[in-house]
C-alpha cells in the first residue's frame, strides 16, 4: 500500500525527471564546496599559519581567501537556484493535483457528491495538497541535498582519518534517537494541546452564537467561570511543548561539545597513534557541526512524509474512480425537444435495493403540468432527480421525445430541463450572474427573465440593482427571494422542460404572490412539473401524482382525485384545511 | 486594552525579569565554548606541557554545556508561562467584556470578527510578546555581550571589519523581509479567495450540473489556481532571497576572519586558537540577524490586533452587578408598554412606532404579524437586550430602567425563536448549566415539552451531548428541548417567540394545551405568524410595520375585517 503510494509520488515527479537530475547535480557541487570551505581554513591553519610564511610555493593566503569567497558566492548562488527550482516544480505539481481535483469533482456524479461531503472535497483540494506541497518544499528541497551533505562530510571525514570519522559517527545514533523521541513527545504534547485548542474555539464560537441566551438567563458568571477553566487547561497544556523544544537544542550543543572533547581527549592521549595537525582537529569539529543539521532536519522529515503518503493516498483514492465520472460528449442530440415525458416501470434505489421507487409509470405531454404529492419520504424528489440523470435506474426506461435519456448527450438533456431546487443555490456573484448561469444571454435577455419571474421589484429594491453581490449561499436573502432569483434563472434559460421542487419554508406573503404568479405563467406554457407543497399549485395542473412509499397510488385531475372517497388525495386536500381551522 | 495588557504583564512581572536575567546568561555562557576550543587549539601546539590543562578544558566544555541545557529550560519555562500567561488573561478579560456588551453594540459587528478577536487577534499579541521576549532581548544580549567578547578577547580591528557585512546583512534581510510579507498577504488572499470558490462550487454543485456550468466552472476554477500558484512562486522567490543574502554576507565574515585574521595571526597579534574562537563568535550572529525582520513584522501585526481589540473596550457594556445579588424581588407581571418608539441603531426608520399595550398578571397574550413588524423586537425592549428611546415599560409598576438588569431577566423566561444549542448535554442545555435542578425536575420539564420520548431513546437520555449546533437533532427536537427550558423554570413572565414552528399539528397542540396551564396565574406572551398559535389568547395584538393593527380578542378580530382576518382566511387556503 505504502510502496504504492511512494510510487504514486515519485511518478508525479516524472514528467520533471531532467530538472530533478540537473538539480541534483548542482546540489552535489554545493556540497563539495561546503566541504571544502572547513578544509581551505585547515590548509591555512596547517600549512601556512603553523608555520607563519603568508606564501607557500606560489599559493598565498590571499589567494586562499579568494577561493574562499568563490566557493561562498558560487554555492550560495546555486543554493538559492535549486531551492527556487524545486519549490517551483512543487508548486507546478500542486497547481495540477488542485486542478485534477476540481475538474473530477465537477465531472463527477450527484451519486459521488453525496457519498463525499463537500467538506470532505474542500480539505482535499486545500489542506490535504498543502502536505503534499509541504513534502515537496521542505522534503525533496532539503532530503536530497541533506544526504549528499551527510555522504560528502563522512567521505571527506573518512579520507582525512578513518578513526576519527569513525567517532564522528558513533555521535550519530544519539543525535538521532535524542531528535526521534523529542520529536515524538512533542507531538504527542502538541495534539493534546490542540484539542484543548479546539474546544477553547468551540466554546467561544457557541458563547458568540448563544450571547442572547446567556444573558436573558443571566449566565455570565458561569459562562466567564467555565471559559476561565478551558483557558487555565490550554495554557498548562501548551508548557510541556516549549520545555521539549527547549530540551532538543540544549542536547545538541551538548553532543557537539561533547565530540569535540572527545576527538580532542583521543589526539591528546595520541590513541591510535593520531597525528596532531591542529587544523585536523578544527576541521573536524567544523564537519561535526555540520553534519547535525542535515541528519536531525531527515529525522522530522519522516513525519512530514508520512502525512503527505496519507494525503497522496486520500487524493488518489478519489481521482483513480472513474466510475463516477459523467459521460458528456457521447449521445444523441435530437434537433429539438418537445417535451414528452415518460417513466416506464421506472425502479430506482439509492442503497443497493433499498428501492426509493417501485415501478411507477406516467406519461407527460408536451405542454402538459403536473404536480406530484406525497408525504416527505415517498419519492417525490427522487423522481426530479432522475429525469436529468442526477442518478440513473436500476430498472425500466425513462423517455422523452420516445427517446431513452440514457442515450442522450447528458449536456443536451440539461440544457433542455430547468429545475428549481426547494432551497436555491446562490452564488456569491452578481445577481445578473447568478441568473446567467453562465450561459450566452444578453442583459436584455437578463432583465426579461427578471420580470417574468416578477423579480424586478425586488432586483430593482436592492442598492445596485442586478448588479448587486450576493453574499456566500445568498446569506443576504430570504428564502423568498432566493426562490425569486432561482425563478428568474430558469425563465432566462428558457429550456422545453420546467422542473420545481417547491419551497417548505416559510416565505413572506408578499414574495408568496409573486412566486405563485411565476408558477401559473409556467404550468400553462410549458411542460412542467411540480413537487407541490401549495395547494393553488396542485388545484391548477392538469395531473396529479399521488406517490406514497415509491409508488404511484392515484393519478388524475384535481376534480377525478377528489371523486375518490376516502382515497389519499381526497385525505390529503382536507388535512390541508384541518390545519388551520384547531 | 491597554490597562488589561499591563495588568497582564504586571502579574508576570517576577517571571519576565527572571527570563531576562537567565536569557542574558544564556547568551553570555553560548559565548564560552568557542572561546574554550580557541583555547585548546593554541594549546595543542604544545601538547606535552598542556596535557592535562587541555583535559580540564574539556570537563569544562561539556560541562557549560550542561549548565547551559538548564539555563536554557530556566528561561524557556518563564517566557513560556509568562506569553501563554499573558494570553490567557487577555482572553479572559475579552471574554468578559464581550459577554457584557449591550446588544446594540453587537449588531453591527459580524460573528466571525469577534472569533477573529479571540482566536487571531489574542495570538498575534501573545506572538509579539514571545518574540520580544525571547528572540528581542536574545538579539540585544548578543549584540551586546558577543561583540564585546570579540573586540575584547580578540581584536577590536577584526571586529569592526566583521561587523560591516553583518550590519548590511542585517539591512538587506529587513528590505526582503518586507517583500516576503507582502507577497505571502497577497498569496493568502488569493488562496482564501480559491479556497471559497471550492467550498461553493461542491456545495452547489446540482445547480451548477442543472445548468451545465462544468466547464466554465472549470476554466474559473484554473485561472483562480493558476494566480495562486504564481503568487505561492513568488513568495518562495523571495523567502529563498532572504536566505541567499544571509549566506552571501556570512560567507563573506568568515572570508573576511580568514584573510584579515591570517594577516594578524602572522604578525603575531592573535593566536590561532584566537581565530578559531572569533570564528565561533560569528555564527552565534546568524540567528539573530535572522529574527530581527520577523520581530519588526510581527511588531507591525501586533499593532494592528491591539487597535482591533481596542475597540471592544470602547464598545458600551451592560450594567451588572459585582457579586450574584441575593434576593431577587419577584415580580407579578403586570405589564405596561406606553407610548414605546424604536429604532435599532444605524437605522433611520422605526421599528416601533407608538406601541401601548396593557397586560394583566394572569393573562396570555398573543402577538401576530409578518416578518419584520416588530414582534422579535417588542421583546427585545421588554427583556432589555436593548433599551428604550421614547416611552416606557413598567413591570408591576416599575420602569423597566430602574430595576437592576438580573432582577429583570431572572423574572422573565423568554423562549427565543432561534433554538440555540450548547454543546452540551441535552441536561445542561434545559437547566442552562445551573446544578440546582435535580434531574427528575428536568425530566418532568421534557414530558411538558413533548421531547421525553424522544430524549429516552437516546443512548444516554438527558446526559446525551449535544453535538456542535446540533445538527444531531431534527428542528423540532431542538425546538421541544428549547421549550423545556420555560417548563422547568418557576417565572411569572413568560415569552414563547415563534417557538412552535418546526412542530407538527399534532405536537404544537399537545404542547400548547401545556402551556396553557403553565401560563395559569402567569403573564404570557406568544408570538407567532400563524393564527392557531394565538387564537385562544385573551388578547390578541396584531402588529404591522411596527404599528399595534389591531388588538382584541379572536372573536372580535375576526368580526373586526381586518388584517387578523385575512391572515385567517389566507392560512385556512393554504
Amino acid at each position: 500500500m505504502k510502496n504504492n503510494t511512494f510510487s504514486k509520488m515519485l511518478k508525479l515527479l516524472k514528467p520533471k525527471r531532467k530538472s530533478l537530475i540537473i538539480i541534483f547535480i548542482l546540489a552535489v557541487i554545493i556540497n563539495i564546496g561546503e566541504v571544502v570551505k572547513p578544509y581551505i581554513i585547515k590548509i591555512v591553519i596547517d600549512d601556512y599559519l603553523s608555520l607563519k610564511i603568508w606564501e607557500k610555493a606560489g599559493m598565498t593566503i590571499g589567494i586562499l581567501g579568494a577561493i574562499y569567497i568563490g566557493i561562498v558566492l558560487l554555492g550560495s548562488i546555486l543554493d538559492f537556484i535549486i531551492t527556487t527550482a524545486t519549490s517551483m516544480i512543487g508548486e507546478e505539481i500542486l497547481y495540477n493535483i488542485r486542478n485534477k481535483l476540481f475538474k473530477y469533482s465537477m465531472k463527477s456524479n450527484i451519486l459521488f457528491h453525496d457519498k463525499t461531503p463537500s467538506g470532505t472535497l474542500f480539505v482535499r483540494t486545500t489542506s490535504d495538497v498543502e502536505d503534499i506541497s509541504n513534502f515537496f518544499k521542505d522534503v525533496v528541497t532539503t532530503f536530497a541535498k541533506d544526504i549528499i551533505m551527510i555522504i560528502a562530510l563522512l567521505t571527506m571525514m573518512f579520507t582525512i582519518d578513518y578513526r576519527l570519522a569513525l567517532v564522528c559517527l558513533g555521535l550519530i545514533p544519539f543525535v538521532i534517537i535524542t531528535t526521534y523521541l523529542t520529536n515524538k513527545i512533542s507531538k504527542k504534547v502538541r495534539e493534546y494541546s490542540k484539542k484543548v485548542k479546539t474546544n477553547l474555539n468551540i466554546f467561544m464560537a457557541e458563547s458568540i452564537y448563544g450571547v442572547k441566551l446567556i444573558k436573558l438567563f443571566n449566565k455570565q458568571r458561569i459562562k466567564e467561570k467555565e471559559y476561565s477553566k478551558i483557558c487555565d487547561e490550554f495554557y498548562k497544556s501548551r508548557m510541556p511543548i516549549a520545555i521539549t523544544e527547549g530540551l532538543i537544542v540544549a542536547f545538541m550543543v551538548i553532543f557537539e561539545n561533547l565530540g569535540v572533547s572527545l576527538i580532542v581527549w583521543i589526539c591528546i592521549n595520541n590513541l591510535f597513534s593520531i597525528s596532531l595537525d591542529v587544523g585536523v582537529i578544527y576541521m573536524f569539529i567544523t564537519y561535526l557541526k555540520q553534519i547535525f543539521a542535515p541528519i536531525q532536519r531527515i529525522v522530522e522529515n519522516f513525519e512530514i512524509i508520512q502525512e503527505a503518503i496519507i494525503s497522496v493516498d486520500k487524493i488518489f483514492n478519489i481521482l483513480e474512480k472513474d466510475e463516477y465520472i459523467e459521460d458528456f460528449d457521447t449521445g444523441i442530440i435530437p434537433k429539438k425537444i418537445e417535451g414528452k415525458i415518460e417513466f416506464k416501470h421506472v425502479w430506482f434505489a439509492y442503497k443497493n435495493n433499498e428501492w426509493v421507487l417501485k415501478d411507477v409509470s406516467f406519461t407527460i405531454n408536451p405542454g402538459e403540468s403536473i404536480a406530484i404529492v406525497g408525504r416527505t419520504g415517498s419519492g417525490k424528489t427522487t423522481i426530479i432527480n432522475l429525469i436529468n440523470r442526477f442518478y440513473d435506474i436500476q430498472k425500466g426506461e425513462i423517455l422523452i421525445d420516445g427517446i431513452n435519456i440514457k442515450d442522450i448527450n447528458l449536456k443536451f438533456l440539461r440544457q433542455n430541463i430547468g429545475i428549481v431546487l426547494q432551497e436555491p443555490f446562490i452564488f456569491a456573484n452578481y445577481i445578473e450572474e447568478n441568473i446567467k448561469m453562465n450561459q450566452k444571454i444578453t442583459d436584455d435577455e437578463v432583465d426579461l427573465a427578471i420580470n417574468l419571474a416578477s423579480a424586478d421589484l425586488f432586483v430593482n429594491s436592492l442598492p445596485k440593482g442586478k448588479k448587486e453581490i450576493a453574499h456566500e449561499r445568498g446569506e443576504s436573502f430570504s428564502a423568498g427571494e432566493k426562490q425569486l432569483i432561482a425563478y428568474a434563472r430558469i425563465f432566462a434559460k428558457n429550456p422545453a422542460i420546467f422542473i420545481l421542487d417547491e419551497a417548505t419554508a416559510n416565505i413572506d406573503t408578499k414574495n408568496e404572490e409573486l412566486i405563485q404568479k411565476s408558477v401559473d405563467k409556467i404550468s400553462k406554457e410549458k411542460t412542467s412539473i411540480f413537487i407541490a407543497h401549495r395547494l393553488s399549485t396542485i388545484v391548477n395542473v392538469d395531473k396529479i401524482i399521488v406517490l406514497s412509499h415509491g409508488k404511484i397510488i392515484e393519478q388524475g385531475s384535481h376534480n377525478e382525485l377528489l371523486k375518490i372517497p376516502n382515497g389519499y388525495y381526497y385525505k390529503l386536500y382536507n388535512s390541508y384545511y384541518q390545519n388551520l381551522s384547531v | 486594552m491597554k490597562k488589561v495588557i499591563l495588568e497582564a504583564l504586571k502579574k508576570y512581572r517576577v517571571k519576565i525579569l527572571l527570563g531576562i536575567i537567565f536569557i542574558g546568561l544564556n547568551t553570555y555562557l553560548l559565548t564560552i565554548p568557542p572561546l574554550i576550543i580557541g583555547e585548546i587549539v593554541d594549546m595543542l601546539y604544545n601538547v606535552e606541557q598542556n596535557k592535562q590543562d587541555i583535559i580540564n578544558s574539556t570537563y569544562y566544555l561539556i560541562g557549560v554545556c550542561i549548565i547551559l541545557l538548564v539555563v536554557r529550560l530556566i528561561w524557556k519555562y518563564f517566557f513560556a508561562s509568562t506569553q501563554r500567561g499573558f494570553e490567557k488573561e487577555v482572553r479572559k478579560s475579552l471574554f468578559k467584556r464581550f459577554l457584557r456588551l449591550k446588544p446594540k453594540e453587537l449588531i453591527n459587528i459580524k460573528n466571525g470578527e469577534i472569533m477573529s478577536y479571540f482566536v487571531k487577534d489574542c495570538t498575534e499579541m501573545r506572538l509579539f510578546l514571545d518574540k520580544i521576549l525571547s528572540q528581542g532581548t536574545r538579539i540585544v544580549f548578543t549584540f551586546i555581550i558577543t561583540i564585546f567578547q570579540m573586540a575584547k578577547g580578540v581584536n577590536i580591528f577584526l571586529t569592526l571589519a566583521v561587523l560591516f557585512p553583518i550590519f548590511v546583512a542585517i539591512i538587506l534581510v529587513i528590505k526582503i523581509k518586507k517583500y516576503v510579507e507582502e507577497s505571502f498577504r497577497k498569496s493568502q488572499t488569493l488562496f482564501t479567495d480559491m479556497s471559497e470558490f471550492i467550498q461553493e462550487s461542491n456545495d452547489g454543485i446540482k445547480t451548477l450540473k442543472a445548468y451545465s456550468c462544468e466547464d466554465a466552472q472549470i476554466k474559473k476554477f484554473v485561472k483562480k489556481n493558476k494566480k495562486v500558484y504564481e503568487s505561492d512562486n513568488t513568495v518562495d522567490i523571495f523567502s529563498n532571497l532572504l536566505k541567499l543574502s544571509l549566506d552571501i554576507c556570512f560567507g563573506i565574515c568568515y572570508a573576511i576572519s580568514l584573510l584579515l585574521g591570517s594577516r594578524l595571526v602572522l604578525d603575531g597579534n592573535i593566536t590561532v586558537g584566537e581565530l578559531i574562537t572569533f570564528n565561533g563568535y560569528i555564527a552565534l550572529f546568524v540567528n539573530p540577524v535572522a529574527w530581527l525582520p520577523q520581530l519588526i513584522s510581527r511588531s507591525k501585526r501586533a499593532k494592528i490586533s491591539f487597535n482591533r481589540l481596542q475597540k471592544l473596550y470602547t464598545l458600551e457594556t451592560e450594567k451588572y452587578s459585582k457579586n450574584e445579588p441575593k434576593n431577587i424581588i419577584k415580580l407579578k407581571g403586570d405589564i405596561s408598554i406606553k407610548n414605546v418608539s424604536f429604532n435599532y441603531p444605524g437605522s433611520i426608520e422605526n421599528s416601533l412606532e407608538d406601541i401601548n399595550i396593557e397586560i394583566k398578571h394572569g393573562q396570555t397574550i398573543g402577538i401576530i404579524g409578518t416578518l419584520g413588524s416588530g414582534k422579535t423586537t417588542l421583546m427585545n425592549l421588554l427583556t432589555r437586550l436593548f433599551n428604550i428611546h421614547h416611552g416606557q415599560i413598567l413591570i408591576d409598576g416599575y420602569d423597566i430602567k430602574e430595576l437592576p438588569l438580573e432582577v429583570l431577566r431572572k423574572n422573565i423566561c423568554y423562549i427565543t425563536q432561534d433554538n440555540f444549542m450548547f454543546s452540551s448535554s441535552i441536561k445542561d442545555n434545559i437547566s442552562l448549566f445551573d446544578e440546582d435542578y435535580e434531574d427528575s425536575e428536568i425530566k418532568e420539564s421534557t414530558k411538558k415539552a413533548i421531547v421525553y420520548e424522544d430524549i429516552k431513546e437516546m443512548k444516554h437520555g438527558i446526559n446525551t451531548i449535544i453535538e456542535e449546533n446540533g445538527t444531531d437533532l431534527s428542528g423540532g427536537q431542538r425546538q421541544r428541548v428549547a421549550l423545556s427550558r420555560a417548563f422547568l423554570r418557576d417565572r411569572n413572565i413568560l415569552i414563547f417567540d415563534d417557538t412552535f414552528s418546526s412542530l407538527d399539528n399534532n405536537t404544537s397542540e399537545e404542547i400548547i394545551s401545556n402551556v396553557k396551564k403553565l401560563a395559569k396565574g402567569k403573564t404570557c406572551i406568544i408570538i407567532s405568524n400563524k393564527v392557531s398559535d394565538v387564537m385562544f389568547s385573551n388578547q390578541i395584538v396584531v402588529l404591522n410595520d411596527g404599528k399595534v393593527e389591531e388588538i382584541g380578542t379572536n372573536e372580535e378580530l375576526l368580526e373586526n375585517d381586518g388584517m387578523y382576518k385575512k391572515f385567517y382566511e389566507h392560512q385556512s387556503k393554504k
